[in-house]
């Protein structure tokens, strides 16, 4: 065997010896010639700018740029750690994005399993568009109908609601009911689209196995338990993974939609803050450094999982 | 081997920079010819302009006109409206600069670029700008002073100061037999009638009086009847404080609250973001618009909208109310609309400042505000501000002339061009201009920002601001009691803006009080 | 699958369920889209009196008309189209170019590298070292700085590593030592089974870019050079509250019907991409064995 054996994983090919490094790379050349564009996009675009991270730790001026401008000893974390919102908009974030891996992040999961048992082609074909229709509607048009679905002054759910004698339910304006408005629109506007990297995934199932599975007698609940979702786990554990990596993000539009003076208390979020923040001054500084924060305890969440996720003998995204 | 790699790396990067900069300067050169009989060859002006989408730039004929009679050539950049701020920002941090720029607001951001040495001192030039002095007034120009630098940076664009008015369904009072109200009790009892009358005869109590929108909830529409006073204005002490430090705002708050609880209030106020008061008002579920609504509106596109909708609705309007002393007290502060500034990078500044004096002149007035005659419209008067226009010129109206582009709007708080398309429109609203300043009792003022530190000391106070906004919407749908409401507005608010209230005091004590 | 001949009650529960709840999320899911249509076609007096409809009465396209007679939207159909279908073709080249070799653990600096690309979806220079960036590249002004900023990122390239590693070995193997370079591997085995990936990852790409704006704000300065995003955004104009106080509010808001206009006719054709596609998500498509 030469050293090509590389691209087997379960016979790693030992490299001690220097002078072999050069013949390993000459073996693999076409391997790395594949990458290489990659790889210069990547320096280019992503790392030539990289030095803009430092603005997080400097008095940003216009007149001195990036570069010159000097740096001012973590008052910007400072600032940002002795703010009186910020642990309450830590909380925020972090709660709303671990509710919404709960209860949002296996809804897709479960929609691309039942469209999977769709026997129906007709069905399938049409629900699956039409589910992944309200992706493309922004959030200011799903926010207008929100109102009307769930305003407590005339809403369509709380007319039925006081039709059946009960008092109305204050969703918009409630801190008990924000998150699951978060939940419930997310579910609605993103769940469909999220069931085609399912889908994709459950392509690769030989049918096979199905029909193994059903000499051997197992029912089709069986088949969903023992054959589609360990099918899937690897997509779903990558997906799992880049989530948590997400904690502290719960993205702008729709949370800025949602918000209102009366839920503010839990609404508030690193990208509200931000954007609050931002309007009302430069403090470009400052924005960077929330940032720089945010993105330092992705890194290192996303990290922990992946580290947990190999302990557990799972696929890894790393 | 890594770091040969890496030099390997570094090599192919610096060459590529290197061969797409080379390959893209033949397009950088510029040429600028053209003479123009005995006159100075025109000027080229890069200029940087926040203009509507509707706004035609290819081919406009006030532009080229406006171009011929000032001797200029323009090339204009123009940032899409809603992020113009973002634009202008990379603009300023890459010192890509424009000859001339228009920014947004006169905020923190100006402060510092100016003070960062982007935007040029022009003290010395306003010596020969006639038309710019003549036609500004000194607040307003004073409002693009630099704290930092103590210069005047820019000269804002003049507009029509705040004539607050309230506009009602004059129908809906009419089948209530109600009068529209003048002070504080005759409001709330002509709030309180609307709210239990069904004025809309639908049998549904879904109509109120008014919404509100958080964050301004004290406009000067009430607030000055119940004695809140602008930021620099002294009480009988001769001590000036914010709104909220004041007996009135807590009065005020506790008014709202009274008619939230009698449903005079849209229950769901809070929801409203920009423009969401006006839209419910345009679909018949309120007696009032109130939110900085002008005498133009009373001929404007909502009123208009509504009127289509439904073709019974009358509308009228009030004035702001009387305080206890019969008075109605409105502070009114010069307006600008954003400002112009010359960059450090500009080769002629003199001569831009010359143009700017040229759109402040009465040709200039006529080229930006009324556009090309024949094309645009028929006959335009400065001094009564009375532009006819046919219809069969709409369509050029709106693709070649926008208030964006022009550089003044109005002229000592008052509007250039009368609001109206025909004469009765126009009617409409000068009685109405007129009725507002004879019968309210103007006090004049200048902005907060113009005390030293105002600006900078607010800046820090974003989190507490957003902390009030919560209370006072809570407080007034009634989930906080009045003690936790004051208790955090006299420990908690108050406390955070004594910066904020001692530069104001320190400009009173200081400029005003003089 | 194995026909039955009697009822059972797996399948009964499972197509009770799996039917009811697709079905009924379905309809909720075509409701903002019956929305924007509705009012898109209705006069704009009747979304005055009634705000809450999903069924249009009174159709008509006026709406429609002045959209299409917007003088940007031609010039927008094109940046987009360009801006989509390039920029989705090299991403999904790049991308399975960077994501095979990537996928071999044992590949040496595969790991470093592939932990720079983690790093960038954490970390960025922000707004002002890009553009100075564009500046360099001298890409300002030009439609390829719409295009290469995003046209390679790591959560796809994430995903197509994933899917690539669930390719078994022994096919590659196979090829490698009958001679094949790695170069031929990639596009004529691993590319035909990874087709579903490659699908998602370009409708994914390719959604993305069609609703992308901001790049435009800051490297494009004339309008001709717009996408029809940003073009769309203008036209709703969310602008702040500092716009009532200042501005002849008057000229400033766009009628309801022509915002929800706009959003049908810059949203329709990405919209109608998916039923295209769908035929490479039924299952068992990829016969043959591919799971070991």
């Amino acid at each position: 065997m030469d050293i090509r054996k590389v691209t087997s994983e379960k016979n790693p090919v030992q490299m001690k010896k220097k002078e072999n490094l050069l013949k390993y790379i000459i073996n693999n050349r076409y391997l790395y010639l594949l990458m290489l564009p990659g790889v210069i996009y990547l320096i280019i675009f992503k790392y030539v700018p990289m030095y803009g991270v430092i603005i997080a730790f400097k008095d940003f001026s216009f007149a001195k740029g990036i570069i010159g401008s000097p740096f001012n000893n973590f008052e910007n974390f400072k600032t940002l750690f002795s703010s009186q919102d910020f642990y309450r908009i830590l909380f925020n974030s972090v709660y709303l994005s671990i509710v919404k891996i709960i209860f949002a992040f296996p809804i897709p999961i479960i929609f691309a399993i039942m469209l999977n048992e769709v026997g129906n082609k007709k069905f399938k074909r049409i629900t699956q568009t039409i589910m992944y229709l309200p992706h493309f509607i922004s959030w200011v048009v799903i926010g207008g109908i929100v109102v009307i679905f769930m305003s407590a002054d005339g809403g369509l759910i709380n007319e039925i609601i006081k039709k059946l004698g009960y008092q109305p339910i204050p969703f918009l304006s409630s801190e008990s009911w924000f998150r699951a408005v978060v939940i419930i629109t997310d579910v609605w506007k993103e769940a469909g689209w999220g069931t085609i990297i399912y889908l994709a995934s459950l392509t690769s199932i030989s049918p096979e196995y199905y029909e193994a599975a059903t000499v051997d007698g197992a029912n089709r609940w069986q088949q969903i338990l023992y054959i589609t979702l360990p099918c899937i786990s690897n997509t779903i554990i990558i997906l799992l993974t880049l989530k948590i990596g997400g904690l502290m993000t719960n993205g702008f539009e729709q949370i800025y939609i949602l918000q209102n003076p009366i839920n503010m208390a839990v609404s508030d979020v690193f990208e509200t803050y931000t954007y609050r923040v931002g309007l009302a001054n430069t403090q470009y500084s400052y924005a960077s450094a929330v940032g720089l924060f945010q993105s330092i305890i992705g890194l290192i969440l996303i990290y922990c999982t992946n580290k947990i996720a190999k302990m557990f003998g799972k696929s890894t995204i790393y | 081997m890594k770091k040969s790699k890496i030099r390997v790396i570094g090599a192919i990067v610096c060459s590529l920079i290197v061969t797409a900069s080379l390959s893209g300067c033949k397009n950088k050169t510029e040429v600028v010819t053209e003479t123009n009989g005995g006159k100075k060859e025109p000027l080229t002006i890069t200029m940087v302009h926040r203009l509507d989408a509707a706004f035609v730039l290819e081919n406009n004929p006030v532009i080229k006109l406006l171009e011929e009679k000032a001797n200029v050539k323009l090339k204009l950049e123009v940032p899409p409206v809603t992020d113009y701020v973002n634009r202008v920002n990379v603009l300023m941090a890459s010192g890509d600069l424009p000859d001339l720029i228009h920014l947004q607001n006169i905020d923190a951001k100006y402060q510092e670029y100016a003070a960062d040495g982007l935007l040029i001192p022009l003290d010395d030039y306003f010596k020969n700008t006639p038309n710019i002095n003549k036609r500004t007034l000194p607040e307003q120009l004073e409002q693009a002073r630099v704290e930092k630098t103590g210069k005047l940076h820019s000269v804002p664009r003049p507009h029509e100061s705040s004539t607050f008015i309230a506009l009602f369904r004059k129908d809906w009072f009419d089948a209530l037999e109600l009068k529209a109200p003048q002070t504080i009790e005759e409001f709330e009892k002509v709030a309180i009638a609307i709210a239990k009358g069904d004025p809309d005869k639908n049998g549904k109590a879904d109509t109120y009086f008014m919404s509100l929108l958080p964050g301004i909830e004290s406009e000067q529409l009430l607030s000055g009847a119940f004695g809140v006073r602008d930021g620099l204005t002294p009480d009988a002490n001769g001590k000036v404080t914010i709104a909220e430090g004041q007996e009135g705002f807590i009065k005020l708050m506790d008014f709202y609250k009274k008619l939230y609880a009698e449903k005079a209030i849209d229950p769901e106020w809070y929801l409203n973001k920009t423009y969401g008061d006006r839209d419910k008002f345009k679909q018949g579920k309120l007696a009032m618009m109130t939110n900085a609504a002008k005498p133009n509106e009373l001929v404007g596109v909502t009123v208009k909208d509504l009127v289509k909708a439904f073709p019974n609705a009358k509308i009228d309007y009030f004035l702001p109310l009387k305080d206890a002393t019969g008075k109605r007290p409105v502070y009114l502060s010069p307006s600008t609309w954003g400002t112009f500034a010359i960059s450090n990078t500009a080769k002629d500044p003199k001569r831009i400042m010359e143009f700017l004096d040229w759109t402040f002149s009465d040709e200039g007035i006529e080229v930006l505000n009324a556009g090309v005659k024949g094309v645009t419209y028929e006959s335009f008067d400065i001094n009564t501000g009375i532009c006819i226009s046919p219809e069969s010129m709409l369509d050029a109206r709106t693709k070649y002339i926008s208030p964006y582009m022009s550089f003044i709007t109005s002229v000592k708080g008052k509007r250039i061009m009368t609001p109206g398309n025909t004469d009765s429109e126009r009617k409409t609203v000068s009685a109405a201009v007129e009725d507002y300043y004879k019968n309210v009792n103007i006090v004049n003022t200048v902005p907060s920002s113009f005390a030293a530190g105002f600006t900078d000391a607010e800046k820090k106070l974003t989190d507490i601001k957003n902390t009030r906004d919560q209370y006072v919407a809570k407080y007034i749908i009634g989930q906080i009691s009045k003690d936790e409401f004051v208790k955090f507005i006299n420990e908690k608010f108050l406390p955070a803006n004594k910066e904020v209230i001692g530069a104001l005091q320190k400009y009173y004590d200081t400029k005003i009080k003089k | 699958m194995i026909k039955k001949s009697r009822l059972r009650w797996d399948d009964i529960s499972i197509d009770l369920i799996s039917y009811t709840l697709i079905g009924a999320f379905s309809i909720l899911c075509l409701l903002p889209f019956l929305y924007v249509f509705t009012y898109s076609v209705t006069p704009y007096t009747d979304f005055i009196k009634n705000p809450m409809n999903f069924l249009p009465r009174n159709i008509q396209f006026d709406a429609y008309k002045s959209i299409l007679g917007y003088k940007l939207i031609a010039s927008g159909y094109k940046n987009t189209l360009f801006i989509t279908i390039v920029g989705t073709a090299l991403n999904l080249l790049l991308l399975l170019m960077t994501a095979y070799p990537l996928s071999k653990k044992n590949l040496r600096g595969s790991k470093f590298i592939f932990l720079l690309f983690i790093f960038t979806m954490f970390f960025n220079g922000g707004m002002i070292p890009n553009y100075y960036l564009m500046r360099e590249l001298n890409l300002i002004n030009r439609i390829w700085s719409l295009i290469l900023p995003g046209v390679l990122g790591a959560y796809n390239l994430i995903l197509m590593i994933n899917f690539i590693r669930e390719i078994p070995d022994s096919l590659e193997e196979a090829a490698i030592i009958d001679g094949a370079s790695e170069i031929k591997v990639l596009f004529s085995i691993i590319l035909p089974l990874c087709i579903p990936a490659v699908v998602t990852l370009g409708l994914f790409h390719a959604v993305g870019a069609w609703n992308s704006y901001f790049s435009a704000i800051l490297y494009i300065n004339k309008r001709t050079g717009w996408p029809l995003q940003l073009i769309l955004r203008e036209l709703i104009m969310q602008s702040g509250l500092n716009e009532v106080q200042n501005a002849n509010d008057d000229v400033s808001r766009i009628p309801f019907t022509l915002q929800m206009a706009a959003i049908m006719v810059t949203t329709l054709p990405i919209m109608c991409v998916y039923p295209f596609l769908q035929k490479y998500f039924m299952k068992g498509l990829l016969l043959g064995g591919v799971k070991e």
